[in-house]
């Protein structure tokens, strides 16, 4: 598809999500609030809010970028958002337990490259078939989905967030401080660490964020 | 059916006299407890203190500790038909799947959360001499300390880890009392509800 330079300088791509979501509303009926929400104004703070800390670090300027995003889900902002601020990407990997959020991925972000695809998904449960990972970059904004991050080999520069937000059922290891989510992540140099509200209302539930090097 | 037959009481969530009534039910029965006073009319089976509660029947797959064959009820079930040939030879341990409940819908409002959707029922377990089910075991060996901790009982922990590695009985031989009591079944399962007619 052709497209305006006003298209090309808007970061997310949000008339592949209309077309999408037209596509899911026919083939996957259910699968609509979940990805509308993916793209919900919460998420697009939390997954800026990373990418700008981020664009200020060295990271920017390594060669053949090899990205990896744990608990990808469709990758609706941080993919679109890695793509258009960071150059010389050889790879991203999305890493989900629900092969069929990856499968809508895949094909939602296809990308040829000369070494293939840029995105390569992974279905696993992070919590039991997750051994090692070695990446320039490793992006986990759903922390508080899983067993804390020191219980991973994790390597690399490493950009996580979690929250305090506990009436979220599927969030099994919420945090109540930005001091206890930084001992989670084993992250022992510290490039950036702080928090933004969780939602925009209210001002008890908040979202960290650590970036540092494991 | 030369099945032997156990079932599990440990803690206070059943009494003794739920065993009683079982094993009027059913027969002889061997008791999975930690309460000595029913070794007078039952062989008991001593839980593991490493398991909580529940998570004590995933011993069944575990040959050596329970090499005949067999039947597990929970004791909160009902046997309403003679269940002597009902359960053919399957391959692996076989348990329920929960076709009672809208599994579609479950499927639909559990996206996203990883452990939400369970589609099994470990209320009646069947295995015998063939049944591939060592291999289960081992493998919760490595999984327990971070099992224990992401699930709260073995359904879920079957369901997610081990789902191709489970039979299920046919449709319509159990059913559940809580959504639809009067299912034409062999065993309704009373899952913590309708306690009365015990």
């Amino acid at each position: 598809m052709a497209i305006t330079t006003t298209m090309n300088k808007m970061p997310i791509p949000f008339w592949k999500y209309s077309s999408w979501l037209q596509r899911l509303e026919i083939d996957m009926p259910y699968r609509v609030g979940d990805f509308i929400q993916s793209f919900s104004e919460n998420q697009v703070y939390a997954k800026s809010w990373l990418i700008e800390r981020l664009m200020m670090h060295p990271f920017v300027n390594k060669k053949e970028k090899d990205i990896w995003i744990l608990g990808s889900w469709y990758g609706t902002i941080l993919v679109p958002l890695l793509m258009s601020k960071f150059s010389d990407i050889f790879r991203i990997h999305l890493v989900d337990f629900d092969e069929e959020t990856l499968s809508i991925a895949e094909r939602l972000w296809y990308t040829k490259t000369p070494f293939g695809n840029l995105i390569q998904t992974h279905c696993m449960d992070i919590n039991f078939d997750f051994e090692q990972l070695k990446g320039d970059l490793i992006i986990n904004t759903s922390c508080e989905h899983m067993l804390p991050m020191n219980e991973f080999d994790c390597k690399g520069l490493c950009a996580f967030q979690s929250n305090n937000f506990r009436k979220e059922i599927a969030h099994i290891n919420c945090v109540d401080s930005l001091e206890e989510f930084i001992e989670q992540t084993g992250i022992q140099d510290i490039y950036y660490s702080g928090e933004i509200p969780f939602h925009t209302y209210d001002d008890h539930h908040k979202r960290y964020m650590v970036i540092g090097e494991r | 059916m030369t099945h032997k037959k156990y079932c599990l009481k440990v803690g206070n969530k059943y009494t003794n006299e739920d065993v009683y009534k079982l094993a009027d039910q059913v027969g002889n029965i061997n008791v999975i407890t930690d309460d000595v006073t029913l070794g007078k009319d039952f062989t008991i089976i001593p839980v593991d203190d490493s398991l909580p509660t529940v998570w004590n029947k995933m011993r069944l797959f575990d040959t050596d500790q329970f090499p005949d064959e067999g039947i597990f009820f929970d004791l909160d079930i009902r046997i309403l038909k003679d269940i002597t040939n009902i359960f053919s030879p399957l391959e692996y341990m076989a348990l329920l799947q929960t076709d009672w409940e809208n599994l579609e819908e479950l499927k639909r409002i559990t996206i996203g959360n990883l452990y939400g959707y369970c589609s099994i029922n470990s209320s009646v377990m069947v295995w015998n001499k063939k049944t591939k089910r060592q291999h289960v075991w081992n493998q919760f060996q490595k999984d327990k300390a971070k099992a224990l901790r992401l699930f709260d009982g073995i359904d879920k922990y079957l369901e997610h880890r081990h789902f191709k590695n489970l039979s299920f009985f046919e449709t319509g031989l159990v059913g559940s009392y809580r959504c639809n009591p009067d299912a034409d079944v062999y065993i309704m399962s009373y899952d913590g509800e309708g306690k009365e007619w015990l």
